[in-house]
C-alpha cells in the first residue's frame, strides 16, 4: 500500500488519510476551487447548517473509496488480483487509480453546484466538464501517474470500463457507492436532520465481489448487509423529500437557474468553469442588485433581488411524493389555467423536483433494472427478492409543485381551494 | 388534447424512432428496451441527446429515459398497446405528428442516421438486440481501454464466453459484420 503519510480530520470520517501525491493534487487550484461550491447551493437558506463544500465531499468519497476497496482486497486478495493481473495491474495501482477518480469526480461543479448546470452548452452535464478539466490536467498528472492510470480514471468517471474492473466502476457509481454514501452521511451531518444516517460501517464490512458473466468482477452484498442497504435506500429517500427537494430549497434553486443564464458566461471551452465558483456568484449577485434598473437588467436584477433579500414565492399546490407521469400533467394543466385566470399572479411551476432512489431490477414491475445480488448460504439471489422494503419503494422520488408570489393568507388560500377545484376538471 | 408536458428535442427525437420503426417494421412494436438502445446509438453517433446511460449487464441504460417514456404516454405522443405491466409496446399516438412538426427544424438533419439505426434494429429482430449491445460495449470499451480496436476474434470469443451457449458462433460473426458494415463501431462517444 502507498504511505498515506497525511491526515486530517473530518466530522464524518474521523481521519481521512492520503499520500503525498494525493496531496500536491489538493493543492492545485483547480482543486482548492472546490472549497469554493457549495454541496447544496442555497439550502443553507433553510438549514444554516449546509454551508459544507464539494471539497470535503471529494476528500471524503476517496477515503470511502478506499476503505470499500481495502475491505474487499482483504476478503478476496487472490481473485482480485488474479482478475487485476489478467489485464495488467497491482492492486496498489488499481487503489490509486480508485482513490483519484473519487477525488476528482466533481471537480467540473459548477457554482452551487447542479443548479449552474443550465449554463453549460447543450446536452452537456457536470460530467462532461469534469471529464475535460481531468484532459486539462493531464501533463501535470503524467507526472505522477502513467498514462494508462490516468485513461482508466477517465473511464471509471464515465463508467465505460471493460468488464474485468466493473467492480472499481460500482465503487465510483454504482447503486452503493462512495459518493453516495459519503454525501447522505455528510449533508444530513451539516443541515442537522437525522434522516440520512445508516449503519455504514457494517455496509462496508458486508459487501463483497462476485464474478459476472463477463469474468470480471461487480459489486454484491452478504445477506448480512441486507438491512444496513435498506438504510441506504431510506436514507435517500427521506433525503429527498426533506432536503434536495424541500420546497423552499428548490424555489431558490430556479431563481438561481434563472440567474445564472442570464450572466452571459463565456463556456466555448468547458474549462473556464475553473474560473467561477460560488463567491463570483454570489458578488454578482450583490452588484446587480445596486444596479440602476434598465431594460436589458429588468429580469436579471429581478432574480437577483430575489436571492438576495430572500423574497421566495409560496406553495399552494404540492402533489405527493410519488407524482406519475398523469399528475404532472394534471399540474401543469392546473398551472396553465391558473396563470390565464389570475393574471395579475406571478406562478411558478416546478416539474423537475425528483430523484431516483434506487435502480434495481424489480421482477414482474420493470422491463429493465439494475442486477444487484446478495449472497447467501445457498447461492445468490437478486436485492429486490431478499428485501420487501427495496421491492416495495417506489423506484423514483418526483414531487410537483406550483407557487406563487404572494404572502397573503387569505388569497393564499383561495388559490389553494382553486387548485384542490381545477385538479377535478383537468386531465 | 394538448401537449403540455413534451416540449423538448430528445422528446421529439423518440417520437420520431417510434413512428419510423413501426412504419418500417409491421410485426414487432419497439418497447421500452429497444428505445433505450437505438437511442443510446444515437447519442455515441453525437446527435443532441441529453440522456446520460449507464451501461449494467451490457446494455445500456438510462433511468431517465424509462420514466419520460409515461410522459410521452400522458400527451398521447405514444401509446402503449401491451398488457402486461414489465412489457411495452410502442405505437404512434394522436399528437405525434403535432410534436415531431414542432421542431422540424431540429430533427430534419437527424433523420438519416435514426433511420439507418432503425434499419439496422429491424433487421435484426428484438432477440439479438441484446447481442447487438453486447458486441458493442465489447468494442468500445476494449477500444477505450487498449487504445486500439481489438481484432474480431477477441470480441467474438469474449462473447461467446459471456453469453455461454446462447448465440452461436456463426450468428454473432454475422451481427459483428453487420455492425461493422453500417459502421456503428465508430459511434462510440469520440468526443470523450
Amino acid at each position: 500500500m502507498e504511505t498515506s503519510a497525511n491526515r486530517i480530520r473530518d466530522p464524518i470520517h474521523g481521519f481521512i488519510t492520503f499520500s503525498d501525491k494525493e496531496k500536491e493534487i489538493i493543492n492545485w487550484n483547480e482543486f482548492q476551487r472546490l472549497r469554493y461550491i457549495k454541496q447544496l447551493a442555497l439550502t443553507y437558506y433553510v438549514y444554516p447548517g449546509a454551508m459544507h463544500t464539494r471539497f470535503e465531499h471529494s476528500l471524503g468519497v476517496m477515503e470511502v473509496a478506499s476503505r470499500i476497496f481495502d475491505r474487499l482486497l482483504y476478503k478476496e486478495e487472490k481473485r482480485i488480483n488474479s482478475i487485476l493481473s489478467g489485464i495488467g495491474l497491482s492492486d496498489i495501482q488499481a487503489r490509486r487509480i480508485l482513490r483519484l477518480a473519487a477525488l476528482l469526480h466533481d471537480i467540473g461543479h459548477l457554482p452551487f453546484s447542479h443548479g449552474g448546470e443550465v449554463i453549460l452548452p447543450e446536452v452537456k452535464r457536470h460530467e462532461d466538464v469534469t471529464i475535460e478539466i481531468i484532459k486539462h490536467l493531464r501533463d501535470k498528472l503524467k507526472k505522477m501517474f502513467s498514462e494508462e492510470e490516468i485513461n482508466i480514471c477517465i473511464q471509471l468517471i464515465t463508467g465505460e470500463v471493460i468488464p474485468e474492473i466493473n467492480f472499481l466502476k460500482d465503487i465510483i457509481s454504482g447503486q452503493v457507492d462512495a459518493d453516495r454514501i459519503d454525501y447522505l452521511l455528510r449533508d444530513s451531518y451539516h443541515c442537522g436532520v437525522g434522516y440520512g444516517h445508516f449503519d455504514y460501517h457494517r455496509l462496508i464490512e458486508e459487501l463483497v465481489v462476485i464474478e459476472d458473466s463477463a469474468g470480471g468482477l461487480e459489486l454484491a452484498i452478504d445477506r448480512g448487509g441486507i438491512h444496513s442497504l435498506e438504510a441506504l435506500i431510506l436514507a435517500r429517500y427521506y433525503m429527498f423529500t426533506q432536503v434536495f427537494c424541500h420546497r423552499t430549497r428548490r424555489i431558490y434553486d430556479i431563481y438561481l437557474k434563472e440567474f445564472m443564464k442570464r450572466l452571459g458566461f463565456n463556456l466555448s471551452s468547458l474549462t473556464n468553469v475553473l474560473e467561477i465558483d460560488d463567491v463570483d456568484l454570489i458578488n454578482e449577485i450583490r452588484v446587480t442588485v445596486n444596479q440602476e434598473q434598465n431594460k436589458e437588467n429588468y429580469e436579471k436584477k429581478y432574480f437577483a433581488e430575489r436571492i438576495y433579500n430572500r423574497n421566495h414565492h409560496s406553495v399552494i399546490y404540492e402533489s405527493s411524493d410519488f407524482a406519475d407521469a398523469k399528475q404532472k400533467r394534471k399540474a401543469k394543466g392546473i398551472y396553465n389555467i391558473l396563470t390565464e385566470k389570475y393574471n395579475e399572479e406571478n406562478f411558478v411551476i416546478d416539474l423537475d423536483a425528483d430523484g431516483t432512489i434506487h435502480k434495481f431490477f424489480v421482477e414482474g414491475e420493470d422491463e429493465e433494472g439494475v442486477d444487484f445480488y446478495v449472497i447467501h448460504k445457498y447461492g445468490r439471489d437478486l436485492i429486490t427478492k431478499e428485501s420487501k422494503i427495496i421491492e416495495g419503494i417506489r423506484k423514483k422520488f418526483h414531487v410537483v409543485r406550483i407557487y406563487v408570489d404572494n404572502k397573503d393568507e387569505k388569497k393564499l388560500k383561495e388559490l389553494r381551494d382553486k387548485c384542490i377545484e381545477l385538479e377535478k376538471e383537468v386531465r | 388534447m394538448e401537449i403540455l408536458l413534451c416540449d423538448k428535442l430528445d422528446d421529439a427525437i423518440i417520437a420520431y424512432i417510434v413512428k419510423k420503426w413501426n412504419e418500417v417494421n409491421l410485426d414487432i412494436k419497439p418497447g421500452r428496451t429497444i428505445i433505450q438502445k437505438v437511442v443510446y446509438f444515437l447519442k455515441a453517433k453525437g446527435l443532441p441527446i441529453s440522456y446520460s446511460f449507464e451501461i449494467y449487464r451490457y446494455g445500456p441504460y438510462s433511468q431517465e429515459l424509462y420514466y419520460r417514456m409515461d410522459d410521452l404516454i400522458v400527451d398521447n405522443i405514444i401509446k402503449d398497446v401491451s398488457d402486461r405491466k414489465d412489457r411495452s409496446e410502442y405505437i404512434p399516438g394522436d399528437e405525434i405528428d403535432n410534436l415531431i412538426n414542432t421542431f422540424k427544424p431540429k430533427i430534419e438533419p437527424l433523420t438519416k442516421d435514426i433511420d439507418l439505426i432503425v434499419q439496422v434494429f429491424n433487421n435484426m429482430g428484438p432477440g439479438l438486440l441484446e447481442l447487438l449491445s453486447t458486441i458493442h460495449y465489447l468494442q468500445t470499451s476494449f477500444t477505450k481501454h487498449y487504445k486500439e480496436s481489438p481484432s474480431k476474434e477477441t470480441v467474438v470469443n469474449k462473447v461467446l464466453e459471456l453469453k455461454k451457449s446462447k448465440f452461436d458462433k456463426e450468428i454473432i460473426e454475422k451481427v459483428y459484420d453487420k455492425m461493422e458494415e453500417a459502421g456503428l463501431f465508430n459511434w462510440n462517444f469520440s468526443d470523450l
